[in-house]
């Protein structure tokens, strides 16, 4: 995939194409799975990051000195909303899987246990994610950035244009949100 | 999740924040401050605060995943699934097709003992997929019920495991009906019947609210046993209109196949049974002659939705160079004839048919893939079709409202206006959120229609359009009491609803709530807003409340000019409704230049050419003859005549309107032959294009009635205003203002031609149609009141008259500003009732001040100035100041010999009045010679019987 025309959408959807965006979404969506796949072959036994899978695409797909800090911007949001979706795709075919298989558990298997809790962890994750869009979008658009996008707290605050110490600040209140509605509090 | 969860969401978290800058000991005193006495947002706060501190290191890393089910999970899938796999009930059996939607299967699954094959559409994860998910949910019901031999029937949708969607289909192994026709050699009229096919299918489907929105020869498709059916009817809609949160998606956006897509549908507004209609029109087009009808590359469309280019004709399209495209002899002979035979089969009705259904405006294409239907059929048979006419506007038609029909039916009407009537619910939606609410209006109404039909009865309960909406409003106020911007919305769609079918009362009270709404959701400075306010100057227009309206607009205007919102249409609008009133209120030194700004907008942005502004230039040169500015009106409105008829032949609806406004200035210039024939070519454009029932043909027939009269000429006359008069009272309602208005312009007639209690019935009638529909205040009543009145007085029933014309003085009084010719015209006729009362003194008061007025608005010379000094002369002559009468009945008559006919009742009155002026002086030989002209010219005149008896009677003193 050219890292021209990437840029070029994200740059036509700068300047309020919005059929632009359809199109990135659904190439990233693409190209994050292989990418996030070939890790997981990769690193057998060892841990996917998204962090990485993220970066790397970015690379791949961006040409970084055609872009524009808000064609950047809008790229790491597509591809942190893509990353969500696939981990939260991922997570509901295991589940499914786990219950239409067949198989029939027979014991307490812990690592089969450990699997399963994460992944009713992730979909608890992604519907807690969906609460805080609806009642604040730049709190919950940031919890995608840094969560499943990966970005640090300095590229964070380049891309969004706020201080390292706002981003912060953010990022503990949404923290703190999904921390009680994942049930680590007593909700009001 | 409403919008008040949401902000005390956000304040919480603000709090918060200030919180923690704090030392915690003096936390609690800053959050009872800042919560005041919110117990809620308390909670809230500290609920988060707590939560933050136990949170520890919740979060920290990225998200990452061990080598465990969900990392398996992301390695295996979302692969193409293999034959075999599960989806929902369905076992996947091979693979039909890839699409950019992601892949078609052929599955099975089994049911009630026997497999059923279909086709299943997995689609790829977008962004989109949660809302399409949604919205499918809630649309399966009607999606599954769609039941038609031509539609191929959805079996099941839903959600695969790994939460990408699915549609399954009724298998259907076919080719698309442009290439099975071209492999049958099937000749144009054997295309057309399979066509009907089609049409009987979308037609079952609208019935049933539900629109394709995707169609074409892909999805038509004549299956193994040579039956047309269509394929993946809704679906293309829901994913059209399956829009994420936030900015990110379009709605209703990029359409799923831009070469078959309508103009409205490229430009991303919401989509309706009539953007079904064009795409049959292409379907159609293609059939018949091998083409499609612009080249079908994305860019061509995207410049043709912009220019609202027509399509060129069939003929045309086959023979132009096309070096990718099939050769035309070919295309002849896969229609089983030769080059030059199909030639002239496309120059046939064939050509109006398509060119209707393909035309820009969704007004006017065929209502209905119903109508194109039955057009088709008319071809086959031979008959007429009625392609050639445009479809009627329903702007204004109250039978609409009135007229029994389906539920389906009715609902139907609701969306053609929604989709076509100029003004209605979205002109250009510029952004995805006016788009998503424009759909938002949509689905709910769509959604009160459908409860209101029952269960599956195809002639079910008749409803009408007016119950429909009837049912709908208070519906917004319960439904929605959590969404106030779609209630604004609501609102004001409904009201224009109910003012488009001409229901004033019920537009009124909506369309100030939507205003209301409006500026609380939005504030006064919003494009919302501005809506609102001109819907509401508008419908005070319409009832008559001129000066109101003004006001109205005037604040829309300024709002506009305060926020730059939209230089184009929206101003242009909002400029014509302005000058509008302006000229209904004779402020022609207003509606004058605003005509002219509203023409410069619509010359610019749409060309001077276009309908636009050729409605601009005849309001404008209408004003400009209502003014008195005769040497621009004319020449104005004749160039403009000539340029709709250069743009649209001579025999388009759109030369009527320009010609009224013409003939109306030659008319009052007393140029009536000429004025007779732009009336009479009017009237048969009419009758030819709309029908024998159109309003606006009843309108055109009252004026040429009208101006019959004027002219001189009374043969015909009656017949003209009683065809009028049935055409409006069929079309219109037994108690539309309109009708009223003929009823009064026939009184006049009959008033001319001496039936007074003819007159006065008519008269009677239409005052009280007026006052019923009107209100009391309302301009039209006051003139028909005072008619009323005089005819009364003609009668010698002088008492009853009297109430009636000091009611409609004060009416005129209060409703006009300069000139006050009306004014004058009420206190002349008071002033000679008063006369023949003998109640001298008023006389002289009100007289008086019809002369003043009389003298400021008119030169010396002018019959209706004349008028008044018949009436003072006749006072004059009462008090028995008989030089003074002589004089200004002498002034008087000279006038009325050069102005007016001689058949005038007024010249033989003058000369009536002066003989015995005459007489009373004892001038004997200067009596004789008017009062033998008043006999001569009252002798059998009808109604002046009185008049002809007292001149008779001086004249043998």
């Amino acid at each position: 995939m050219p890292g021209g025309e990437i840029t070029e959408l994200l740059e036509a959807w700068s300047e309020g194409r919005r059929d632009a965006v359809d199109e990135v979404f659904a190439r990233l969506y693409d190209e994050l799975h292989r990418l996030a796949r070939a890790q997981v072959r990769r690193a057998a036994g060892a841990v996917l990051t998204t962090t990485e899978v993220v970066h790397e695409a970015y690379v791949k797909l961006v040409d970084a000195r055609q872009v524009s800090v808000s064609g950047r911007r809008h790229f790491f949001a597509l591809a942190a909303r893509a990353m969500r979706q696939i981990l939260v795709d991922a997570a509901r075919r295991a589940q499914a899987d786990k219950r239409g298989g067949g198989a029939v558990r027979t014991s307490l298997d812990e690592e089969r246990l450990r699997l399963d809790t994460e992944a009713t962890a992730v979909l608890a994750l992604d519907e807690a994610l969906a609460q805080l869009l609806a009642l604040d979008p730049d709190l919950g658009r940031l919890v995608e950035l840094r969560f499943f996008g990966g970005l640090s707290v300095e590229e964070l605050a380049t891309t969004l244009e706020v201080s390292e110490r706002t981003v912060k600040r953010r990022w503990r209140m949404a923290r703190a949100f999904l921390y009680r509605e994942l049930g680590g509090e007593e909700r009001p | 999740m409403s919008r008040s969860d949401s902000e005390r969401f956000r304040r919480a978290v603000a709090v918060v924040e200030q919180l923690l800058d704090l030392p915690p000991d003096q936390r609690l005193a800053r959050l009872e401050a800042e919560c005041g006495g919110d117990a809620e947002l308390a909670r809230e706060v500290e609920s988060l605060l707590a939560a933050d501190e136990a949170a520890g290191g919740f979060l920290e890393q990225p998200a990452h995943v061990w080598a465990g089910a969900v990392a398996a999970a992301v390695r295996a899938g979302p692969e193409d699934l293999e034959p075999g796999a599960v989806v929902g009930p369905f076992q996947l059996t091979g693979v039909l097709g890839r699409g950019g939607m992601g892949v078609v299967y052929r599955a099975e699954r089994a049911t009630g003992g026997f497999r059923q094959q279909a086709a299943l559409k997995l689609l790829k994860r977008g962004l989109d997929t949660d809302e399409l998910v949604a919205r499918f949910r809630r649309e399966r019901q009607i999606l599954a019920q769609l039941r038609h031999p031509n539609i191929a029937v959805l079996l099941d949708g839903g959600v695969a495991t790994d939460g990408r969607p699915y549609f399954a289909m009724e298998l259907v192994e076919g080719e698309p009906i442009t290439d099975w026709c071209d492999a049958h050699h099937l000749s144009v009229t054997g295309r057309v019947r399979r066509f009907l096919d089609a049409c009987a299918a979308v037609s079952h489907a609208h019935a049933n609210l539900v629109v394709h929105c995707d169609l074409k020869p892909g999805h038509i498709v004549v299956d193994e046993e040579e039956h047309v059916r269509l394929l993946d009817f809704g679906i293309a809609k829901l994913l059209a209109e399956a829009g994420g949160e936030g900015t990110v998606t379009r709605l209703g956006g990029r359409p799923l196949t831009p070469a078959y897509a309508a103009p409205e549908q490229l430009r991303g507004e919401p989509v309706t049974t009539a953007t079904d209609v064009y795409a049959l029109g292409v379907v159609l087009y293609e059939l018949v002659c091998g083409r499609h009808p612009f080249v079908a590359d994305p860019d061509a469309a995207k410049r043709r939705a912009a220019s609202g280019r027509a399509p060129p004709s069939l003929a045309r399209a086959l023979t132009r160079p096309a070096p990718d495209e099939v050769e035309a002899v070919e295309v002849a002979k896969r229609r089983g004839t030769s080059l030059g035979h199909l030639r002239r089969t496309l120059r046939g009705d064939i050509e109006a048919i398509v060119q209707t259904a393909l035309a820009t405006e969704p007004e006017a294409r065929y209502s209905s893939a119903e109508a194109l239907a039955e057009d088709l059929q008319r071809y086959l048979a031979g008959r007429p079709v009625r392609a050639r006419r445009p479809t009627p506007s329903y702007r204004g038609l109250r039978f609409v409202a009135r007229h029994r029909l389906g539920v389906a039916a009715a609902a139907l009407v609701v969306l053609s206006l929604l989709a076509g009537a100029g003004g209605v619910v979205w002109q250009a939606r510029a952004t995805t959120r006016e788009a998503r609410r424009a759909r938002a209006v949509i689905d709910f109404l769509v959604a009160v229609f459908r409860e209101a039909a029952p269960a599956r009865s195809p002639n079910g309960p008749r409803t009408t359009v007016k119950e429909l909406l009837d049912r709908a409003a208070p519906r917004i106020d319960s439904d929605l009491r959590n969404e106030p911007e779609l209630r604004a919305e609501l609102h004001g769609v409904l009201g224009e609803l109910y003012e488009v079918l001409g229901l004033y009362d019920r537009a009124a009270p909506l369309l100030e709530k939507a205003l209301t709404e409006s500026r609380a959701e939005y504030g006064e400075r919003s494009p919302a807003t501005v809506q609102a306010l001109q819907r509401v100057g508008s419908l005070l227009t319409d009832r008559g409340k001129y000066r109101e309206a003004e006001a109205v607009l005037r604040r829309a205007l300024a709002v506009q000019d305060a926020t730059g919102i939209d230089g184009g249409r929206e101003r242009r609008e909002t400029l014509r409704r302005l000058a509008l009133a302006a000229d209904l209120l004779a402020r022609y030194d207003e509606s004058i230049p605003l005509f002219r700004k509203a023409l410069a907008i619509s010359s610019g942005s749409e060309g001077p050419d276009s309908d636009a502004a050729l409605a601009d230039a005849r309001s404008l040169g209408i004003t400009l003859w209502k003014a008195g500015k005769n040497d621009e009106a004319e020449p104005l409105l004749r160039g403009t005549l000539e340029r709709a008829r250069a743009r649209h032949g001579d025999d388009a609806v759109e030369l009527t309107e320009i010609e009224k406004g013409l003939a109306l200035l030659l008319a009052d210039h007393n140029r009536f032959d000429e004025a007779v024939t732009l009336l009479a070519d009017a009237v048969r454009i009419q009758r030819e294009r709309l029908g024998p029932l159109h309003p606006n043909l009843a309108e055109t027939l009252d004026d040429l009635a009208q101006t019959e009269r004027l002219r001189g000429h009374f043969e015909g006359v009656g017949e003209l205003f009683s065809e009028a008069i049935a055409i409006r009272r069929r079309a219109l309602g037994p108690d539309s203002p309109q009708l009223a208005f003929s009823m009064n312009n026939y009184a006049n007639y009959l008033f001319f031609q001496g039936d007074f209690s003819g007159a006065a019935k008519e008269f009677g009638e239409a005052l009280g149609i007026l006052r019923r529909s009107l209100g009391e205040e309302h301009p039209a009543v006051a003139t028909c009141m005072g008619n009323l009145g005089v005819v009364l007085h003609r009668q010698g029933r002088l008492a009853e008259a009297e109430p009636l014309l000091r009611h409609s003085l004060e009416l005129r009084r209060r409703s006009q500003s300069e000139p006050r010719e009306e004014v004058m015209l009420g206190l002349t006729n008071l002033g000679l009732l008063h006369v023949a009362q003998g109640k001298l003194d008023q006389a002289e008061r009100e007289l008086g001040e019809a002369g003043t007025i009389a003298k400021a608005t008119f030169p010396p010379a002018h019959p209706r100035r004349a008028s008044v000094e018949a009436a003072q002369g006749r006072l004059r002559l009462a008090q028995g100041r008989l030089e003074e009468a002589r004089v200004i009945l002498e002034h008087a008559l000279e006038t009325f010999t050069v102005s007016v006919s001689p058949d005038d009742p007024r010249v033989a009155e003058v000369h009536l009045d002066l003989g015995r002026a005459f007489a009373a002086q004892g001038r004997l030989a200067d009596a004789r010679p008017h009062l033998e002209t008043a006999v001569r010219l009252l002798a059998g005149k009808k109604g002046y019987r009185r008049q002809y008896d007292l001149a008779s009677r001086w004249l043998r003193r």
